[in-house]
Formats: C-alpha cells, sequence, structure tokens
C-alpha cells in the first residue's frame, strides 16, 4: 500500500514538472487583456493572425477600468488594449510596458431595440431628450467604465444630464448595455458604434457629435515581459492587413 | 502612537454614501427574509415529513439556485420576468411595471437565492423532530395545525431561526444574481457586494472597499456564529 503511495506522489510529481517545463520553454499563448467594446474586432484579428500559426489566445474581456485594476493586482498579460486614455496612461505609469501606439477611433452612438417607435435623435444642446422615453437608459457605469464616461460627457456638453440622470442603469460594461437594450430591458442605451452594427436585434438612432466628448481613442500597450509572439501580434493589430476588419466594425483611422 | 491610532479611527470613519449602502442592503436583505420563511418552513416542513413520486427531483429544483451560478441564476431571472420575458411581458403589459433593474428586483434575486438556504435548515429541524410527539398529540384529538403550532415548530424553531440568519446573511452577499438582474443603480439597488465591486474599479476608492468588505465581514462572522450556536441547541435538545 505503501508503495503504492509513493509510485502516485512520483507521478503526480512528474505531472507537475513536465507540466511547468513545457510551459516555460515555448511561448505561445498570448495573454491579451482586451476592452469589452472590442470583442467582434478582436475576435477577426486574431483569428487572421492565427491562421499559419499555432497560437492561442488567453483573452480577458471586461471593462478597461476592470482591467487596468487587474494589472495593477499584479496579473500581468502580454498586451492589454484600452478604451480610454486614462486607463492607459495608469497602466503606462506602473513601469511595465515596453511599447505603446494608438490603434483605431470609435464613434459614440444612441441605440434603441429594432421594434423601438423612436425613429432618430438629433442630439442638439438642451434638447427635450426625456420626453421620447420613460424607462431605462442603459450606459457602461460612468464611475469605471469609458463609454460611460464618454456618455456622460456628452451628455453634459449637451446641458441635457439633469433631464436623464435619474433614468441612467449602470452595467458593468459595453456588452451589457447592449445585452439590456437588446433583451428590450432598456428603451435606450448608449453604447460603441462597433458595437451597435455587430447586432440586428438594435438599431442606432442616434450619434454623438465628436467635438462633446473627448476622442474615443483605442490604445494597444506591450507588456515588458512579453513574448516574440505577443509582439508579432502588437504589430499585427495596426497592419494593413487588419485595416479592413476595423473599418467593418465600425472603426476610423485616427487624423 | 496617538496619532496612528487617530489615522486608524479616521479610516474607519464610515461615510454617509457607504451608510445608504449599508442600509439598502439591511433592507433587502430583511424584505428578502420575511417573505422568504413563511414559505421556507411550510416547504422545509412539507419535505422533512412527506414522501412522494418525484420528491428529489423536485427538491433538486428547488435547491437548484444555491449550487447555480449565481449570474445563471440572475440571467433566467431576467428572462422570465424581464420586459420580454413570459412572465415580465404580462405584467408589463396588464400593470406597466418594469420589475427588472429595481428594488423589487433586488429582493425576488435575494429571495430565490436564500430560500433553498432556508428550506433546507427547515427541513432537517423538522426531520429531527421525534414523529411519536406529533402522534400523541394527534391521538388526544388536537387539530394538526394545533399540533404543529404546539409541537412541532417550538421543536425545530432553533434550527429555523438558525436557518433564517444564515439565509439572512446570503442575502446580504448576494451579488450575481443582483448585479444581472437588478443591476448596480445607486440607492436603489447598490447594495454592499455592488458598492464593493465597483469601488473596486476606481482608483483612490481602496478605503471604502475595505471598510464596506470589513463590514460585511463582520455581519457574516455574526450571523455564523448565532447560526452555529442555533444548531447546537438543536442538537442538546435531540440528546
Amino acid at each position: 500500500m505503501k508503495l503504492f503511495f509513493n509510485k502516485f506522489y512520483l507521478y503526480i510529481v512528474c505531472i507537475f514538472i513536465t507540466g511547468c517545463k513545457e510551459h516555460n520553454t515555448s511561448k505561445e499563448e498570448i495573454a491579451v487583456f482586451c476592452a469589452a467594446g472590442l470583442y467582434n474586432v478582436f475576435t477577426e484579428i486574431s483569428e487572421s493572425f492565427k491562421n499559419d500559426r499555432s497560437i492561442t489566445f488567453n483573452i480577458n474581456l471586461a471593462s478597461s477600468g476592470t482591467l487596468a485594476r487587474q494589472i495593477e493586482q499584479g496579473i500581468h498579460p502580454d498586451i492589454y488594449i484600452s478604451a480610454n486614455m486614462q486607463w492607459a496612461d495608469y497602466v503606462d505609469s506602473l513601469n511595465i510596458c515596453s511599447l505603446r501606439k494608438n490603434l483605431y477611433k470609435n464613434t459614440l452612438v444612441l441605440i434603441a431595440p429594432t421594434n423601438s417607435t423612436i425613429k432618430t435623435i438629433s442630439l442638439t444642446k438642451h434638447m427635450d431628450i426625456a420626453s421620447m422615453f420613460n424607462g431605462y437608459i442603459a450606459m457602461g457605469d460612468p464611475a469605471y467604465v469609458p463609454a460611460g464616461k464618454y456618455a456622460v460627457e456628452s451628455f453634459k456638453s449637451l446641458h441635457i444630464y439633469n433631464k436623464i440622470e435619474s433614468q441612467i442603469l449602470p452595467t458593468k460594461d459595453v456588452n451589457s448595455t447592449l445585452m439590456l437594450v437588446e433583451m428590450e430591458e432598456c428603451e435606450l442605451g448608449v453604447v460603441y458604434k462597433s458595437g451597435a452594427i455587430k447586432s440586428d436585434k438594435v438599431k442606432i438612432v442616434g450619434i454623438f457629435p465628436e467635438d462633446i466628448h473627448e476622442p474615443i481613442i483605442f490604445q494597444a500597450l506591450l507588456l515588458r515581459d512579453a513574448g516574440i509572439s505577443a509582439k508579432m501580434f502588437y504589430d499585427f493589430l495596426t497592419d494593413s492587413a487588419t485595416f479592413n476588419i476595423w473599418t467593418e466594425n465600425g472603426f476610423s483611422i485616427i487624423p | 502612537m496617538t496619532f496612528e491610532y487617530c489615522s486608524i479611527l479616521s479610516f474607519l470613519q464610515i461615510s454617509e454614501a457607504e451608510w445608504s449602502v449599508i442600509l439598502l442592503s439591511v433592507k433587502v436583505a430583511v424584505i428578502s427574509t420575511i417573505i422568504s420563511v413563511p414559505f421556507a418552513i411550510t416547504f422545509g416542513w412539507f419535505m422533512g415529513r412527506y414522501r412522494f413520486r418525484g420528491k428529489s427531483v423536485f427538491e433538486g429544483i428547488i435547491h437548484l439556485p444555491l449550487v447555480m451560478p449565481p449570474v445563471a441564476t440572475g440571467y433566467l431571472l431576467l428572462i422570465v420576468l424581464g420586459k420580454q420575458g413570459f412572465i415580465g411581458k404580462l405584467i408589463f403589459n396588464w400593470f406597466g411595471v418594469q420589475i427588472a433593474f429595481t428594488q423589487t428586483a433586488a429582493v425576488i434575486a435575494a429571495i430565490v437565492v436564500s430560500f433553498p438556504l432556508i428550506t433546507r435548515s427547515v427541513r432537517t429541524s423538522f426531520e429531527m423532530v421525534d414523529i411519536k410527539l406529533e402522534a400523541a398529540s394527534r391521538s388526544l384529538g388536537i387539530s394538526p395545525l394545533k399540533t404543529f403550532f404546539r409541537i412541532s415548530f417550538p421543536l425545530a424553531f432553533s434550527g429555523i431561526l438558525s436557518g433564517t440568519i444564515l439565509g439572512f446573511a446570503r442575502c446580504l452577499g448576494e451579488f450575481g444574481a443582483t448585479i444581472t438582474f437588478a443591476g448596480n443603480i445607486s440607492g436603489k439597488t447598490s447594495t454592499i457586494p455592488m458598492a464593493v465591486y465597483s469601488n473596486m474599479q476606481i482608483p483612490g476608492k481602496e478605503s471604502a472597499t475595505i471598510r464596506l468588505v470589513i463590514v460585511s465581514v463582520i455581519i457574516s462572522l455574526i450571523a455564523m456564529i448565532i447560526a452555529e450556536y442555533l444548531n447546537r441547541k438543536v442538537i442538546r435538545k435531540r440528546s
């Protein structure tokens, strides 16, 4: 019996040793912390990157703020893609990144369920938005979700924030916002154009003018410990081969 | 030394916003527990006393929220009681009331996850009550209802109370189902776990996070200690 257990232990130890070794020598995994609003475009780009390589992506999808906090707590991916300059600055300030660059920019839009009676809403100063809906307007929690921050900033510069403040339903990320409008739980929602055009259950009813909120620039940060494949993927993000993926998903070039 | 003492004190100073979060959590938990308990007692008693076909399946369904991922529970609630859900749609059409993302939703989520916990405890404590005592009471011509309130219920009381306290603590800690079904609306559904979660995301809110965590640790610990004490009492009574 004792012999059996000794063998058993040895077996387990062997598994651990071999397991560790494999992990260290070949870095074919790329860990990416990616802003939730970038889900579609990221999937497409990673698919086309994987094409002739044997690489697996470990992707962690959440709001830029959540991800930044996780990185701060010591969980280091190879690449961090942020939807917000401040969060990118914050991660950059931790002194763990080697490279940083702009990707593309996104547009903020107002969405409603496809069968909603609301047709178009032109977002102008002092507009009477409150009379257009009774229920909730969903947006990322302005405290930490960039999309929500941009939304509040825009409503404030249009001087209509106080009219809708009580109807805001803060969500944990921009994908939840989209889901709630798709489920018709909320009459309106503020999301990125990239997310809105990928869903057939919602329609875009308004586009936020670019001059009323800070530009929505997506940035990628390469962490210092990242491997060669990760560096290649980092370069690939702005490669001309991926240009169409970005534009088809509603992104545009930063002038 | 005095300075350090002062800084710790000021660190532990709970702000007004945090107080409102704590009070809201307690409010939601109290309402949920009050609604849960009568049903849990009925169900627990029924389960502890009767056998019938398909009992284990039935019990499994009731206990589902205890083991299911709370987020999944919340999603199911959203599907059923949301504006487009088959029950939620009727309610919205008839009464014009939206259930999801209101305080009612927070209460419903808390009830759903705490109900099985209370029921379990109630059931066990009824099973511990000697059937002979009930039979004796019935043989003396006492009605079943009176027997229940004079014999079974008092004997199972500590167990029921312990389950109730555990359920209350579970309500206070409910996160997954609540954030999916009730959201994190400040002043309405933003309970301690919600506030901890969002404070964790915001730089500079570390101390607020820690304060709320301390509060929930204290509440949970007290609840566990009381529940454990009552459990022992049940066992002592039995032996």
